[in-house]
């Protein structure tokens, strides 16, 4: 009974991505395809797939997303052109020039500079705090003749092969483990170039209007629409911020992983201090669990979970006992990325490696899931929490996962689809405007499905070296009856040279969907998308009902919300 | 401790049960444990095939199979006591005699001498494994060369083994205690007991060989010292000679022998490993959680239901339990929800619901009820010791503190700065009537403020809303046994040990408050969550007959709690030690419960939304209530937080240093920033601050506890004393206190936020601004310049966009001109920047201008400059042909 081990599917079925050559493009006859290699799924639903082909032509340059209206993007000429919406947060602009990071180490500029010689001791301790054992093995290996004695640096020397041996051993297993620890950020982030942002993450708090920007100078601001403070959140363990997320069912706390620590800020809302002290922070630590690149709160507001690529094992914190408790599973070599299904139920695990888990957390227990071409690079829950879409590096296509069963039932399986059905198409795909032909298509940076499950919004990476396939936002809309389906909405466009790098939905909009996007250029807008719910407002499965809409929001004005009358 | 004497149903039929699998799975994890052992304690890497092949035929050895007996009998020895001993509820002594009489218990004196021969009977077995010289307690020897004459000598190491092994038993025992090991605690997240086990072994095989070491040298010391008693008694009794030419063990010679202290070690990881193995088994079987059913259609086993179960006193391992099951079938299991909810079926009362509701809420009000007595027994000592002789008063600071702590266990260190005296003159000037129109709770929500630095009485303890009665002048008699009373305590004050023994642990008492609030965290989520399910699920509207008092009663709570997080110590975390065996979570119960009734009201406001307005309340619940709906509340303790973070030195200078984009230190450093180039990727550059990241992380992990331990050094330079009359000798005792430093924290903060309030009013209506307020200025250092105005960096920056992209524009390089280009246009900045830029600040102007290719370039500087006057700004301009860079700095000279 104890032995309850988990993974048969593993057992069953780790041999044989082999004998199922992965297929790079997808051919529009067979839409079906078993991602994963378990049962050849018999199931006769006819799905459809959507692809780029089938979206309206983007606009030219100029032009800029404003926002869905009777079911069609509007667009002008710049941002600041339509003063209709309902939603007034003006965007806001951080120029990538007026910050300042502190992110790059002195190694890197030493080299731009004269010589200048510290006693042994001095660079040992800074080799040591720069860059670890390495490091100092280096600088002992490469000090002049008679610093230190011979036999040290002979030890040092071979230690330091050693050390060389072992990692790159290790690393031929696990890649991503030679990366420097900025690199590996910037690598699993979900933000696109990470480390040219200047907005660098980005989060919506789930019940109120305000949110957290975490910028390029290693602070986070924090913004409310119903108050002038803008609190900056500074601490000396906050560096290069991967993620933040709003505790759920709080007014206060906001976790942030940084480079080597996660911490979690309380920031008072009443209170007007715009700079709240380091005090206010909980810093969680655990050794050998840096970076941590993702967090992810529960629904229900009780455990945080956060992974590092370089762990394996991803850490459950109580954080008001700041205590954690380890879930350690050694295949995959590290977990990148973590989205918790809004109902609670399950946990998306992405590992560097082309596997990810996903956990129910009842028990506590994992489904391996292999892919075949590359690793997970994002993925997103359906609202009730029983639809999982995902993508996966190497290919453009972006995967569904359903799961059936629910996993309340003491001794329930996480179970339900034995394979992932491809629902949208999203390799190259060339439109003519009026510059030229555009070709928009790629692999996808980041997904994201709005709180009511209508709209899905996805970053696709486009290619830096060539001017004519940047990145874009292509967003669907989506329809989970009869069958579950996306349908082409549109592009998201900003404006002239601007990329977006991140893309989020705002939790609670009543008027439908609002997309809020960080922009290359440093700004932040926002794209409301207005509609009326197919179903009606959704109540959940009866786990747990879903926060209802935002009651600050109806005194807005009425006139969209009748235009819609479709 | 629950006894399991008591013939309760479940013990009999669920924790025996638990308990024996348990200890079965650690006798059968036994023999490997007896084989790495034997395997570790032979081992020699020169001789590995030697060394291998005796290990293993020395594990079907008689001596090995003995031994195992043996073992397995001391572990369900130990496994009998650990079910004795369990508890759910730490017990968490107050004072250092309180510690004392728990280390003396008897009950606890029975358990160190069974653990004491305990492991003496595994030392033995495991000299008797290692076998060679530890073998016997007496070898023949001869006493002369000839060896004629045998007799019997004392094998000393043998004896130095089992002495270790019972130090090592008496020692666990008591660290046992000490560090509440009999503690079970109940994991946030659930897991199989077999993922728990794995997951937890590394740490205690880590653990015990840690500990293993330490106690190996305490042992060394003891025997060193001691070591003759116990070996001349041995000597005696048993008619044993001592071989004269062996080293006696007592000697630094003789412990030097390290194979010796090797296999000490290891015996001592091996013993210590099995046992914590054993108690982590049993800690996980005990903590594993039971499904109740929540109705029966039986009658019999309706004693067994969740209803039932959940409302019995008397085992406690079956109410916490059923509080975690609740909390369980709350979460994740509809069906069983369902039934919870359910209409009994003759006659339709709830009686499921009512049951579980009842007991919750009895629950929530205990804590509460607690709580408030706990807040008026600290608020009323004021009040208590101001009965006594004001002769008290006359003695020093440090004098008066002890003997107060003597005086009442249960007061708390603030009570000091607070405490007036009825007779002295204080006393009458203070009673102004808007002071003794506050009531009681105001009052002690107020303590917090009161300081020695506020001179206005705010919080005087002697005015309460019925007064103490002074005029009751007490007779001669009385006054002179006071006066004697009090000379003795102040004796005994001065007298060291009693001053240790009896002055309290830092937030012992508040941790003990809390020590069983996993119940009331359960009870919590159960309700909250089944709360909000109701909203969906409950179709007989079972629910809303106790809303608004479940509702008013998690509300009293909270400001309950919220007072209590007011009192210094309730706020300060105890240091994490992320290695180790010891469950710290009873240390933190007071957060997580914190944490966990925030969150349930949050979730019933959430899900009900607006219709929460239709229950009923009172109007100052309603109010709290708002500020839930609102998303306002505020975390309060944040507050006490920032204050501990500020007086601790070692943290970041964070009033220091507020809002500038450039880092504030209190020398000039140098600093560099690099403009790093990159022509193949998109321009993009990135600057480096140097000397800003400089102090190591480390320091920023202390908690807030030893930013509180620090707070008195630090004290001196941060009091002041208050200028104003009327203050007596009775005032100056409490000059530098933790209350002080947190009143006055508190008022600045105060004046912090009516100064942003004022500024923000008088902005006025105009359009928001994303410009944060800046309320405090950077503290600059005496040395440093203090320009009347600074260098405009972001106008600056500005100018050199515009100036470089309207010059460069479509410029293409040119190597022959480009030299009288780049002189000439840094000339012209030079000159633009020179009519932006406020008197006495010299300017350096510096361009780099490159042809862009493929490479890329790494543009650095440094200055050694003041970097509270002194600042530079820089831009790079970047077209197809061309790059460059300018980079402008303003040194401010005096």
């Amino acid at each position: 009974m104890m032995t309850r081990l988990l993974n048969f599917k593993f057992l069953a079925f780790r041999f044989l991505p082999s004998l199922f050559p992965a297929v790079h493009r997808p051919s529009l006859t067979n839409h079906r395809r078993d991602l994963l290699v378990g049962k050849r799924s018999d199931v006769n639903v006819k799905s459809t797939m959507c692809s780029l082909a089938l979206f309206p032509s983007p606009l030219g340059d100029g032009q800029v997303t404003l926002y869905e209206s009777n079911n069609e993007l509007v667009t002008g000429s710049s941002l600041d052109s339509y003063h209709k919406q309902e939603w007034d947060h003006q965007s806001l602009i951080f120029p990538r020039d007026a910050l300042k990071s502190h992110s790059h180490l002195e190694s890197s500029s030493k080299a731009a500079f004269l010589d200048h010689r510290d006693t042994l001791w001095m660079r040992s301790a800074g080799a040591w705090r720069d860059s670890g054992l390495n490091g100092l093995l280096e600088e002992i290996v490469n000090s002049g003749n008679g610093e230190v004695p011979r036999w040290l640096t002979v030890g040092a020397s071979f230690s330091l092969a050693l050390l060389r041996w072992v990692s790159s051993f290790h690393g031929s297993l696990f890649p991503h483990l030679t990366l420097s620890t900025e690199d590996m950020v910037a690598e699993f982030s979900q933000a696109l170039n990470w480390s040219d942002c200047s907005v660098r993450s980005f989060a919506w708090h789930p019940h109120t209007d305000k949110f957290a920007v975490a910028l390029l100078d290693d602070s986070i601001r924090i913004y409310n629409s119903k108050s002038d403070t803008a609190p900056t959140l500074k601490h000396r363990l906050q560096r290069s911020v991967a993620a933040l997320q709003w505790k759920p069912l709080c007014a206060t706390a906001l976790a942030v992983a940084c480079h080597n620590c996660l911490l979690v800020w309380h920031v008072d809302p009443t209170s007007l201090s715009t700079r709240p002290s380091s005090g206010c922070a909980q810093v969680l630590s655990h050794p050998g669990h840096s970076p941590v690149t993702s967090i992810a709160w529960a629904p229900s507001g009780s455990v945080l979970i956060s992974a590092s690529p370089v762990d394996t094992s991803m850490m459950v914190w109580d954080v008001a006992a700041e205590s954690c408790v380890p879930l350690q599973r050694v295949g995959g070599g590290g977990v990148t990325f973590l989205s918790w299904s809004p109902d609670g139920s399950r946990v998306l695990a992405a590992t560097p490696s082309s596997l990810f888990r996903v956990w129910e957390t009842r028990m506590w227990t994992c489904e391996r899931w292999p892919c075949l071409k590359g690793r997970c690079q994002t993925g997103c829950w359906s609202p009730d929490g029983s639809r999982l879409l995902f993508s996966v590096q190497g290919e453009m296509v972006i995967y569904a996962l359903t799961f059936t069963d629910a996993p309340g039932d003491p001794g329930g399986w996480s179970g339900g689809s034995k394979a992932a059905t491809i629902v949208a198409d999203l390799s190259e795909t060339s439109f003519q405007t009026s510059q030229g032909e555009i070709r928009i298509g790629g692999e996808v940076q980041s997904l994201a499905w709005d709180p009511r499950g209508e709209r899905l919004a996805v970053l696709l990476k486009g290619d830096p070296e060539t001017p004519d396939r940047p990145a874009v936002i292509a967003v669907f809309k989506t329809r989970s009856s009869p069958i579950f389906e996306l349908l082409p909405c549109g592009f998201v466009q900003g404006e002239t040279g601007a990329e977006p790098r991140m893309i989020q939905f705002h939790p609670h909009f009543s008027h439908g969907a609002l997309l809020t996007v960080c922009w290359s250029n440093g700004r932040i807008s926002h794209v409301p998308f207005y509609f009326v719910s197919a179903g009606g407002p959704r109540l959940g499965t009866g786990r747990s009902p879903p926060l209802p809409i935002a009651r600050s929001m109806e005194n807005g004005e009425r006139a969209l919300y009748s235009e819609l009358g479709s | 401790m629950s006894l399991p004497g008591q013939n309760h149903w479940f013990i009999r039929n669920v924790i025996w049960w638990r308990a024996a699998a348990s200890i079965a799975w650690s006798v059968l994890l036994l023999p490997v444990t007896t084989a790495l052992f034997v395997l570790f304690s032979k081992v020699s890497l020169l001789h590995p095939i030697q060394w291998i092949s005796e290990s293993v035929s020395l594990l079907y050895g008689s001596y090995v199979i003995f031994s195992l007996l043996m073992l397995t009998g001391v572990l369900l020895v130990v496994g009998f006591f650990n079910l004795q001993y369990y508890t759910v509820v730490a017990s968490i002594p107050c004072t250092k005699i309180a510690l004392l009489g728990k280390v003396l218990h008897p009950q606890q004196f029975v358990h160190s001498l069974v653990h004491c021969t305990l492991g003496m009977i595994v030392a033995w077995c495991a000299s008797v494994m290692i076998g060679g010289r530890y073998n016997y307690l007496a070898y023949p020897c001869s006493e002369d060369e000839s060896g004629a004459i045998h007799q019997m000598c004392l094998n000393e190491h043998h004896l130095f083994f089992l002495l270790a092994g019972a130090f090592i038993g008496y020692s666990y025992s008591l660290l046992g205690v000490v560090r509440n090991m009999n503690y079970i605690s109940f994991h946030t997240v659930q897991q199989y007991k077999y993922l728990r086990f794995k997951g937890a072994l590394p740490l205690v095989v880590k653990y015990s060989a840690v500990e293993s070491l330490y106690l190996l040298r305490n042992f060394c010391i003891l025997y060193f010292f001691l070591g003759y008693v116990p070996r001349a008694w041995i000597c005696t009794t048993m008619n044993l000679h001592k071989d004269s030419s062996v080293n006696a063990l007592d000697t630094v010679t003789g412990l030097l022998d390290l194979s010796l202290l090797y296999h000490l070690w290891i015996s001592g990881a091996f013993l210590l490993a099995t046992w914590y193995t054993t108690m982590l088994l049993f800690k996980i079987y005990i903590s594993e959680m039971y499904s109740f059913p929540v109705q029966s259609a039986f009658s019999e086993e309706a004693s067994e239901c969740l209803p039932t179960v959940i409302s019995s006193k008397t085992p406690l391992i079956l109410k916490f339990l059923a509080l975690q099951d609740l909390s369980l079938l709350s979460q994740h299991s509809p069906s069983r929800r369902q039934e919870v909810f359910s209409l009994s079926q003759p006659g339709g009362h709830p009686h499921n619901w009512s049951a579980i509701c009842k007991e919750s809420l009895s629950l929530i009000h205990d804590l509460t009820q607690r709580l408030v007595a706990y807040h008026e027994a600290v608020s009323s000592n004021g009040r208590a010791k101001s009965q006594s002789s004001d002769k008290e008063h006359k003695s020093t600071t440090s004098e008066s503190s002890a003997a107060s702590g003597l005086e009442e266990l249960a007061k708390t260190p603030w009570r000091l700065a607070g405490a007036q005296d009825p007779f002295s003159p204080w006393y009458g000037s203070v009673q102004s009537p808007h002071v003794t129109r506050r009531a009681p709770k105001l009052w002690s929500s107020s303590t917090v403020t009161e300081s020695p630095l506020s001179v206005t009485p705010l919080a005087s303890p002697a005015i309460a809303p019925t007064p103490a009665p002074p005029a009751q002048t007490p007779g001669f008699l009385s006054l002179w046994l006071q006066s004697r009373q009090e000379q003795v305590k102040n004796f005994l004050a001065k007298r060291v040990l009693i001053m240790y023994l009896f002055s309290k642990l830092p937030e012992a008492s508040s941790q003990a408050l809390f020590a069983d609030s996993q119940a009331h965290i359960w009870a919590l989520e159960g309700l909250s969550h089944l709360i909000a399910a109701s909203y969906t699920e409950d179709r007989f509207g079972v629910v809303q007959t106790t809303f608004s008092s479940i509702l008013s009663s998690m509300l009293t709570l909270q400001e309950a709690v919220d007072k209590h997080f007011k009192l210094p110590h309730a706020s300060s975390k105890p240091g994490r030690s992320s290695f180790s065996m010891e469950d710290t979570t009873y240390k933190t119960l007071r957060f997580a419960l914190r944490a966990a009734l925030k969150t349930a009201i949050y979730r019933i406001t959430s899900t009900f939304g607006q219709h929460i307005h239709a229950v009923q309340m009172t109007t100052e619940h309603r109010k709290r209530l708002q500020q839930f709906m609102e998303y306002k509340e505020a975390a309060r303790s944040s507050l006490i937080n920032e204050c501990f973070s500020i007086g601790n030195p070692g943290s970041e200078a964070s009033s220091g240093e507020r809002h500038r984009a450039r880092p504030v230190t209190d020398k000039p450093f140098v600093r560099s920033h690099i403009l790093r180039m990159d022509s193949t990727v998109r321009g993009q550059h990135s600057w480096d601050m140097r000397g800003t990241v400089k102090a190591p992380s480390r320091h920023t992990m202390e908690r807030s506890s030893t930013a509180v331990k620090e707070v008195p050094m630090a004290g001196p330079q941060l009091t002041r004393r208050p200028s104003k009359p009327p203050l007596d000798r009775t005032q100056e005792r409490g000059v530098i206190s933790l209350k002080g430093l947190l009143a006055a924290q508190r008022f600045s903060k105060g004046l912090q936020e009516r100064v942003a309030l004022k500024r923000a009013a008088q902005k006025g209506l105009r359009a928001p601004t994303l410009k944060p307020v800046i309320l405090v200025k950077e503290k600059i250092p005496a040395g440093s310049a203090q320009p009347s105005e600074h260098f405009p960096c972001a106008h600056v920056n500005l100018l050199l966009q515009r100036f470089l992209s309207s010059r460069l524009e479509g410029a293409i390089y040119d190597a022959s001109c480009s030299n009288q280009l780049v002189q000439k246009l840094s000339e012209d900045l030079k000159r633009l920047v020179r009519a932006v830029c406020p008197p006495r600040y010299k300017l350096v102007c510096m361009l780099t201008l490159g042809q862009a290719e493929s490479e890329g370039a790494i543009l650095a500087s440094r200055c050694l400059w003041d970097p509270h006057s002194d600042t530079f700004t820089s831009y790079s301009y970047k077209s197809p042909h061309v790059f460059c860079t300018a980079v402008v700095f303003a040194v401010y000279c005096e």
